[in-house]
Formats: C-alpha cells, structure tokens, sequence
C-alpha cells in the first residue's frame, strides 16, 4: 500500500518550473547560442560515469547522460529523468515516475527497462560507487515504461541524496548490453538522454559537446556548445580565463590568485561545496601513544588552525570544528572552535606521564602525507612546528599518491596521517566506510585509524536507514559529537575548491557542488 | 656495411628485451598499488579485490611478466583502464604532437646553437658574442617549467601575442588557416625547449670549434688562402660537428624527460603529459608501454646517429 508520507513527493509544481524554459525570475532574457568553454586539468579516463570515480568524467558526462534526480542550490533534490517519486513507510520501497517522450541520442525511445539495467545488472557488476551504496537493493521492477520500483532488504533513507550522483546516470541498455562493457565503445562516445550531445573528444586537447536540439525539455538547453578544454597547469587556467580564452576554470583556482580574479572586472568566483571535505590528522590508534585519548586531546589543542587557512589557503577556508565540514547541511554548528592553547597541550601529555627528555622531546610520531598535495605538505610542515613547542617530534614521510595510501591503509605504517575524506553529501557512507567497525578492512579507503566505538556504530547504522532528513541530522549531530571526544580524527582546516567564471555568462553555477554542475540552463549575454 | 647493420639491428633486439624485463620489475616492485587510484575513495574492499583481480595483479610476479611479454611479442601492449583504451592506440595517438615540438625544437636548436657555437668560438673577444653565449647558459640553468610560466606571461598575457595553452585554437581552422594556428601554438613550447637545449649544443660546439680550429689542417687551409668563411664552415665545422651528433643522439631520451615539464606546463598533447599521468596514477601498462617505445626511440636514434657520422666524417668505417 503506498501512503504518500512524510517524504513523499510529487511535486507537480516543481515539474511546471522544470518543464518552462525560462523561469521568469531566473533569467527574464536568456539567449540561445553561445559556447562555453570549461578547463579541465586532466582528461576524464572515460566518458562512463558508472566506470568513473573521477570528477573530470562527473563534470563532462552529466551534460549527457542523466541521473533520476538533481539537486536545486540547498541540497534539495528535484526532478530530472524521474518527474515524481515516493516512498514507502518502512523506507524498503522507491516508487519513480519517469520523464515521457525521451530519446536517446541515437533515437532509440528510453524507457524504465534502461534504469532497470542501470541498477539492476551494470552498476552492481562494475561499478565502484553501487556496492557501497546500494548493497541492500534486492530488485528493480517495471511495472510500465514509465514507472520503476527499488526495492531493498533493509530500509535505506539516504537514497535521494545519492541518486543525484553523476555515477548513477542511466546507461542505454541497447548499447551495453552485449559484451564486456568496461571495453564498450560508447564509453569514450557516449550516447545518453541529456541536453547535450557528445561530439569529439582530442585526448589531451579538448572535449565537444553540442546541443541536443531532440532535448525533451522544449527550448533547452540555451548554449550551442560546451567545450572543455584540457589544461594541466592551474596558473596557465587562469592566464587563459583572464585573456578569455576559456569562460570557466572549474574548481581548481588557486587560492593564492582568488582574490586577484575575484577584483577582476568580469570574473565571479564560487566555491559551493556539500562534498564536506576536512583536512585532518589522522592519527594510527594502534600506535604507542596515540591510542591514549589525552594525547590526541594535546595534538588537537596543540595545531594551529588559523594559521593553517591564512598561511595555506589564504584564508579561502575556514578552521574545522569536527569531521563533517561547515558546508554540508548536516554540519552541527553548536560543534565548538578549537583554539590553539599549548599550556593545556602540555599539561595533557604531562598528566599522560610522557615527559620530556634533555633533548626536550617527549616522544617522536611519524606523519605521512601525500607529497603531490601542496595543501597536505604545508598543513604538515605547520604542525611539525606546532608540535615542537609540546615537544613532540614529527618526522615527515612524505611519497607519491599509491605508496602513501597503501603505508596509511593496507599496511598500517604510520602514526599520523594528514588526510582528507570526503564527508558528503551524505555522511552516513563515508562515516561506515572510514569510522566504523564495518569499515576495518586494511582496503584502501577504509577505518585507518582503527576505529572501534559500538555506539558510533549503531548511530551510523541508524543514520543511513533514517529517512526524516530532520531525524537523520540529529543523529549526524550526535555522531559529530562524540567523534570530537573520542578523536579517531581530529580535524584541521577546510580548503574550498574555488571555480572562477565570465560574467557573461549566467546560471552558470547553480548546483550546489561542482560534483554536480550542469549546464542546462547556462546562456549567454552576447550583448 | 650492411653486415654491420645486420649485427647492430640484431643487437637492438636482446636491449629490447632487457628495457622490458627491467622497466617491469622496476614498476612493479615500486611501492604503491595501482587500484589506489583506479577505485576511488567510495569503492568497497571487494570492489578494490575484485579490481586487483581483473587488473591480474594477484599473480606472482613472474606470471605477469611472461604474459606482459607474451602480449608484446603479438604486438599487445595491453590495456589502460585509466584512460580506457589500449595502450598502443593511446600511445600513437599522442606521438604525433610530441614529434612535431620535438622535431621543431630540435631543428631550431641544433641550427642556432652551432651557429652560437661557431661564432663565439672564432671571435672568441668579441664582448656581445661572449654576452650572448652567458645568456645562454643562464637559459639552460633555468627550470623548463619556470620558463614556460614567464614566457607565457609575458608573450600569452601581457601582450596577448600568442595563445596560452593547446596545440591548436577551439573551433577550427581548416588548409593554411590551420597550419598557421598550429605555428603560433608551436612557439612558445618551442621557444622553452630551444632555450634549455642551446646553449647545451653552442656551448659543445663552441669546445669542439676550438680544438678543431688550433689544429693543423686549418692552419694549412688558412695558409692555402682559402676565405676565413670557407675554413669554419668548409673545413673546421665538419669536424667539429661529430661530439655534437653524438649528443643529440643521447640527449634524446633526457629530451623525452624535459618534455614532461614542457607539455604539461603549455598543455600540449604528447607523450610527455601521458607519461606525467600514468605514472601518477601507477598505470602500469601505459608506464610499461612508454619506456618501451622511448628506448626503441634512443637505440634508434643511436643507429642514425652512427650512420650520421659516416656521412660527416668519411673516415668512419663500418667492420
């Protein structure tokens, strides 16, 4: 029996606004026309969304592929290729009503046997992203073309925050359904239901799309072309918006030049962000000193984070609070600052009975960090300085992306870690997979720390099966809390991912990630 | 003669061979696992078991060695599941525009480089040419990259002269149009390459001049009557040019090097920016696959190298 609950939408007025092109408030002269032309720093590994775990195949393959939802600018999910949903009490069943008269690029008619295959047989095989979050879907039915159902063995309430991801776009099952499909042509030729239409793909150079002029959303969308144009080097992105050689340089400004673009007549720049990201000192709970709580508690009071946004992000961030960062909407802002204090620091180590020796030091840690990131090395040079004034030594181990992740995961060769996981949209996967006892694997990405609080446990386990959303960031709330007591992390600083833009473009950003940027909508003043 | 083709070629074939054992276990045994990167920060630990699998990296080492070989004596150079091609297409379809920065910086550089050698070393008080070749040095002291960022600034930004990145402009030029493009992309890349690369040769040749030019021959030719000009360029020039051969022959693989720097810094589409991305993301096949065709490129190089002298240097026989 379906009861149209709590979270039950059909959300017909949101339809109306989605089906008109030009919602008046929005934009009261939106142009057809124009080319906007987006950097990327790299080339996406493939145009695959299902395939990818990249952002530069997210930010590429989501002007043509689809997902069933997108989210408006404060995290609310809205209609995309599903126009309603609804579900049910027990939080096991999601009922979807899908879009009408859409096409594949090819022609071919999509319909709901096209989710079916998305989630029912490709995502669980091959992708990365479906086991983590979907592991309990049991089946996906299709009562008619226009309908699917999900329905899961455990109740799952954060299902709409996720299905918004570029990794869960749906794939034309005509095309992938015979052979292997990690080898599939389409993957580097997509063919999907969006407003744009894959064109050409110069590896190393750039990437065309051009508009789909079949779109289903009648006068959609506005641009002629996007093109992304592959531009390793950061400070080179910004010489070439500045000359207007590219409208977009997409969240890789470096925050040493924001302030500079941002007083540049002409350039925005923006910075949404519910991906929640921190960077934090993880420490190794199975290491000699660091699995006492007062030492943690010292090397948290001892960091100085101010220093850490001023001096690294020149101030385009902000000093963390707890693990989730301030952007995610499930933040607890009643979540103390933590303000540097090296008196009490000492004290704690004192009261740990870790005394100082004629050298002055009272033990040494090992810090590992990846040396590529310029933001993890500078964070650690800080607090190599900060902690000699509690007399604990740190010696830097500083290597390449692979040799790092596998010293901090699979081998457990570290004592501290600077480290960033991401936190959203969703926290309750990430906290399963990094802060919780389901997440002590030894696999990369997984519980480093060593992490073991039953009670973390059970609220986890109950956050990602809430559906309230007001009952879920209570539980986040608590969650938050008692990680800053135990400290399996303690967190540092927030970077923000700076995207700057030409004013003459508008509705350019409107998403609130660049995870999900979309170009739908983005139109051009030629005057 | 072509008995010492036969022997060298036939010598290139076990080198081959070693460049491959060697560079695969060197990769292999590097720390770091490649699913690292491939599986992402939300992937399961069965995700990441089943990834090693698929990948075979679960296999003794010396199991994936063999089939490695196996594969490339078929012509597979296997498959990249980081750029989700195989690895042959990938690596032709960027050699290209690494040949035509190289072949253009080269050119350039080995002309005006010998030709700053030359000059400096036969007017050796000459204050400007001694300017000149300072000048050099400094540029060949400099970090590529460095370079590259302030010719930009000053060519790309500043003036707006020339284009920032890429190989050529977004939407299209076709005939000469498009040739045109090309050039002006070309110059600024070129110009980094040529800066670090000449005063490397000038500097050879300049060392190599002066020995050349105390000997007696030259005197001979001098006394002869013959016009100064016909002694340098006639005369001395050829002689002096051999040391210089076989280092362009050398610096070919340190050339590759440099390259990583240079492309990735002016976005250009060659192999440099490729190797810079596959060994970040430890893409074994692609890594693998590039130190094979660059060091079938330096013993290749080498070859013409040998058969450049014979042609320079009629003394140069071939046992």
């Amino acid at each position: 029996m379906w009861v149209q609950g709590l979270l039950t939408l059909v959300i017909a007025s949101l339809v109306a606004v989605v089906a008109v092109p030009t919602s008046a408030a929005q934009s009261p002269v939106a142009q057809r026309g124009g080319t906007l032309v987006v950097t990327l720093d790299a080339d996406p590994p493939t145009l695959n969304p299902a395939l990818s775990v990249v952002n530069q195949t997210f930010w590429t393959a989501d002007q043509v592929y689809e997902t069933l939802v997108s989210y408006d600018a404060a995290f609310k999910p809205i209609p995309r290729l599903a126009t309603s949903w609804s579900v049910s009490p027990d939080g096991k069943t999601y009922r979807f009503g899908l879009a009408r008269n859409v096409k594949w690029h090819d022609g071919v008619p999509f319909n709901s046997g096209d989710v079916q295959y998305t989630f029912g047989v490709f995502g669980p095989k091959y992708s990365p992203y479906y086991k983590t979050v979907l592991a309990a879907l049991e089946a996906v039915d299709t009562p008619d073309a226009n309908t699917v159902v999900f329905r899961f063995s455990k109740p799952n309430g954060i299902l709409l925050s996720l299905l918004g991801e570029p990794a869960f776009a749906i794939l034309p099952k005509h095309l992938f359904e015979a052979g292997d499909p990690r080898t599939n042509p389409a993957n580097n030729r997509p063919v999907g239901t969006g407003p744009f239409k894959f064109k050409e793909w110069v590896r190393g150079d750039h990437l065309t799309l051009v508009r789909n002029d079949q779109y289903y959303q009648a006068g959609l969308p506005y641009l002629d072309q996007v093109i992304y144009r592959i531009i390793p080097n950061a400070a080179s992105q910004e010489a070439a918006l500045e000359q207007g050689e590219v409208s977009m340089v997409l969240a890789t400004v470096l925050p040493n030049d924001a302030r500079r673009l941002r007083n540049t007549p002409g350039i925005k720049v923006v910075s949404p962000s519910v991906l929640a990201r921190i960077i934090g000192l993880w420490p190794n709970l199975r290491a000699e000193h660091l699995k006492q709580l007062r030492v943690r508690q010292a090397l948290s009071l001892a960091a100085d984070r101010q220093r850490m946004v001023d001096e690294i992000a020149f101030g385009e961030g902000t000093v963390a609070r707890g693990p989730i960062a301030s952007t995610s909407p499930y933040f607890d802002s009643s979540l103390p600052f933590i303000h540097r204090n090296v008196a009490a620091a000492n004290k704690l180590l004192d009261e740990a009975g870790l005394k100082r020796g004629s050298d002055g030091i009272r033990f040494t840690v090992r810090l590992r960090h990846v040396a590529s990131l310029d933001t993890f090395a500078k964070t650690a040079q800080i607090l190599k300085e900060n902690y000699a004034d509690i007399g604990v030594r740190v010696d830097i181990l500083a290597a390449e992306v692979t040799t790092t992740l596998t010293a901090i995961f699979i081998n457990s060769d570290f004592d501290v870690a600077v480290y960033s996981a991401p936190m959203g949209p969703e926290p309750g996967l990430a906290l399963t997979q990094y802060l919780s006892s389901q997440g002590l694997t030894k696999a990369f990405f997984s519980n480093a720390p060593g992490y073991q609080n039953l009670r973390v446990d059970q609220l986890i386990a109950e956050s990602v099966a809430t559906i309230d959303p007001t009952k879920r960031a209570a539980i986040y709330r608590e969650i938050q809390r008692m990680i800053m007591v135990d400290l399996p992390v303690i967190p540092l600083w927030e970077p923000r991912f700076l995207t700057a833009y030409r004013t003459d473009f508008e509705n350019v950003f409107t998403q609130p990630d660049d995870r999900y940027i979309n170009f739908t909508r983005t139109w051009h003043r030629s005057r | 003669m072509s008995r010492y083709w036969g022997r060298r070629l036939l010598q290139a074939v076990p080198l081959s061979l070693g460049v491959v054992v060697l560079t695969f276990v060197l990769i292999h045994t590097a720390p770091g696992d490649p699913v690292a990167t491939l599986a992402g920060e939300q992937s399961t630990a069965q995700y990441q078991t089943q990834l090693r699998h698929d990948l075979g990296l679960d296999r003794p080492l010396y199991v994936q060695l063999v089939r490695y070989v196996a594969a490339i004596f078929r012509g597979n150079l296997g498959y990249s599941f980081t750029f989700g091609q195989p690895v042959l297409a990938l690596i032709l379809a960027r050699t290209p525009a690494t040949l035509l920065l190289m072949g253009t910086a080269l050119v350039i550089s080995t002309i005006l480089g010998v030709a700053l050698g030359v000059e400096t070393a036969t007017h050796v008080r000459s204050p400007w040419w001694n300017l000149a070749s300072v000048a050099a040095a400094i540029a060949y002291s400099l970090p590529a990259f460095w370079v590259g960022e302030i010719l930009i600034l000053i060519f790309a930004v500043q003036f707006r002269w020339l284009p920032i990145v890429g190989m050529t402009s977004l939407g299209g030029y076709s005939g000469l149009a498009h040739w045109l493009d090309l050039g002006r992309h070309l110059v600024l890349p070129t110009l980094t390459l040529v800066s670090f690369n000449l005063a490397l040769f000038a500097r050879l040749t300049r060392a190599s001049m002066l020995e050349v030019l105390a000997q007696e021959y030259v005197v001979v030719a001098r006394a002869k009557g013959l016009t100064p000009r016909n002694v340098i360029y006639k005369h001395a020039l050829r002689s002096a040019l051999l040391p210089v051969i076989t280092i362009v022959g050398l610096n070919l693989g340190t050339m590759l090097a440099g390259f990583v720097l240079v492309e990735t810094v002016f976005g250009w589409p060659g192999l440099g920016r490729l190797t810079f991305d596959a060994v970040g993301a430890r893409d074994y096949p692609v890594i693998s696959g590039l130190f094979l065709l660059t060091s079938e490129a330096v013993i290749a190089a080498n070859l013409l190298t040998d058969l450049l002298y014979g042609i320079v240097d009629p003394r140069v026989r071939y046992e």
